[in-house]
């Protein structure tokens, strides 16, 4: 009997944690299905609010026109480009922090120099320092260095990562020192040892911290909102915003600007979905 | 052939004494078990033979020569725990050290040279008896395998010095009675001068040529930070056992095999 009420009573508990997990995911997932349903009707029913729950048929129209041809307004490339400049940004960034940080915390592991410590917590204070902070210099440097408008200068001033190096540093610090004298006995020189050892080791660590900076890098919004004023160098990102503050003064292009949100949306939820089993892994994996 | 001399050997962390006046002189191809209570210094000992660290006074020489500052090919050693890198397989393991060793930058060898390391590293395998293994990842093995792995990855590089902490210290009797059989083997046939850490006495008198025991001389807690370990007992063990010779008193069947005389069993193939 008293097994029978247990169950009862997580009957009940399911019920209610489906039920609330049902309700979140509808308060995420909802805006996202409306602005695809209205991708995919012609720009007058957004207008006019006959939209409903269906998609409609102009799905593919919608879609190639932006890709291919853009907008079909004034100052308006197509979308493609700005996917590109999207990805390579994207890209840039996750590897460029993931290079240059595994490096720094292999620095600050495994050799002793002097201000070892001194190295590490500047480092670690950078934490306090995001993009916003130090916009204005970062700018001005960029600037003098006439990467406004390249690809240079979108990737440059964000790749670098303290938090990257501290999450490196920590798993290295649980790789055991046996380990490291076992190598050292193998006759592993520095860069073989980080090359052949302490890359294998920390293989599923670089897999979800690409899948955390690709997405970084993919929502980087003020930044290159800075640097390119050029529309042929703008990521997808300020194209959204470019292509909203003309619907809201020009043209209502409703529409538009929804297929280039979910267009927007799609590189990341791909990231995740690919390299799903390696970013778990990574997140909780301890033992070594 | 090598031989190790322990000269006035002082470790001290700090105010803390770890050893004092160490006085050590091991024969080549000797086989010596260091032995003791738990924080003694033996590790501590061992680290200083591997270069790992440095004494406070006194030398350690290898051949007459101080030993090298860093480690190098000449000592090889395996600890109780990870001393096999778990994303290689173990045919990987024990070629890791034949690439690291020939080339130093890339870690790869390709060709005959590879060939030649894998065909090597095959027959150490077989020899440790991991045979069929190769292509599992440590992760699959046993411990006493990983133990067996960890042993065929040092030997590889025909290290002069073998340095052993605890190596068996984590497997059941059973295992660790085969796996005495490949340790005597091994030490039998590779030209190499062992150095083991054990906590196990019997172990000790199982395998080695000499015993020692590190110990405080005074351990009261008020003065346990100012005496370091030193060598309490040195006992060779009786009968001696010489390194590639039959041992005529205690025959194993894992000593050598004469070719002539009295440990020969088969008299016939004298005469052939």
């Amino acid at each position: 009997m008293a097994r029978d009420g247990m169950v009862e009573r997580d009957r009940g508990l399911t019920l209610a944690a489906h039920g609330l997990l049902i309700l979140g995911c509808t308060v995420m997932v909802l805006p996202v299905y409306l602005a695809f349903v209205a991708s995919t009707h012609p720009g007058a029913d957004f207008l006019s609010g006959r939209i409903g729950f269906l998609p409609g048929d102009r799905m593919l129209e919608n879609y190639a026109g932006l890709i291919g041809a853009g907008a079909g307004l004034q100052g308006f490339p197509p979308l493609g480009g700005a996917l590109w400049n999207s990805l390579l940004m994207a890209l840039g960034i996750a590897i460029g922090k993931i290079s240059i940080s595994i490096l720094s915390a292999f620095a600050i592991c495994y050799f002793r120099f002097p201000f070892r410590q001194t190295a590490f917590w500047l480092i670690f204070i950078t934490l306090m320092l995001p993009v916003e902070v130090r916009i204005l210099p970062t700018y001005k440097v960029v600037a003098g260095l006439s990467l406004l408008n390249t690809q240079g200068g979108l990737i440059l001033p964000l790749i670098a990562s303290a938090t990257a190096t501290f999450l490196f540093r920590q798993v290295f610090m649980t790789i055991p020192d046996e380990m490291t004298e076992a190598a050292r006995m193998d006759g592993a020189g520095p860069l073989a040892f980080f090359w052949h050892i302490l890359v294998p080791l920390s293989r599923t660590n670089i897999a979800a911290l690409f899948v955390i900076l690709f997405i970084y890098g993919w929502n980087q919004y003020l930044w290159p909102l800075m640097v390119t004023t050029d529309a042929a160098h703008s990521t997808i990102l300020t194209s959204i915003q470019r292509l909203a503050s003309t619907a809201t003064q020009e043209a209502p292009v409703w529409h538009l600007v929804m297929a280039t949100a979910i267009l927007a949306l799609l590189p990341p939820v791909a990231v995740i979905l690919l390299m799903q089993r390696l970013f778990v892994q990574g997140l909780t994996e301890t033992e070594k | 052939m090598t031989a190790i001399s322990v000269r006035n050997l002082w470790k001290e962390y700090g105010d803390q004494i770890v050893l004092e006046d160490i006085n050590l002189e091991f024969a080549a191809r000797s086989f010596v078990a260091l032995v003791g209570p738990s924080g003694c210094g033996k590790t501590t000992f061992l680290r200083m033979l591997l270069s790992e660290e440095k004494a406070t006074r006194g030398e350690i020489l290898i051949d007459g020569k101080p030993i090298a500052p860093e480690p190098g090919a000449d000592r090889g050693v395996v600890f109780q725990r990870y001393s096999v890198f778990p994303h290689l397989t173990v045919l990987g393991n024990v070629l890791l050290a034949a690439e690291f060793s020939q080339s130093p930058f890339t870690a790869r060898l390709f060709g005959t040279a590879r060939r030649a390391a894998e065909e090597e590293a095959r027959a150490l395998i077989a020899e440790v008896g991991l045979a069929g293994a190769e292509d599992k990842y440590p992760a699959a093995l046993s411990g006493g395998m990983q133990q067996r792995l960890a042993l065929a990855q040092a030997i590889m590089r025909k290290p002069r010095i073998l340095l052993l902490d605890e190596p068996f210290g984590a497997l059941d009797p059973g295992i660790r009675a085969d796996i005495h059989q490949l340790m005597r083997r091994l030490w039998n046939s590779c030209e190499m001068t062992v150095v083991m850490v054990t906590h196990d006495l019997r172990e000790a008198f199982t395998l080695a040529t000499r015993v020692i025991a590190f110990e405080r001389r005074r351990n009261r807690p008020e003065e346990r930070e100012r005496f370091g370990a030193t060598i309490a007992k040195d006992i060779e063990v009786w009968p001696p056992r010489i390194a590639g010779q039959l041992d005529l008193f205690t025959p194993d069947r894992d000593d050598p095999v004469l070719a002539e005389g009295q440990g020969r069993d088969d008299p016939a193939r004298r005469s052939a």
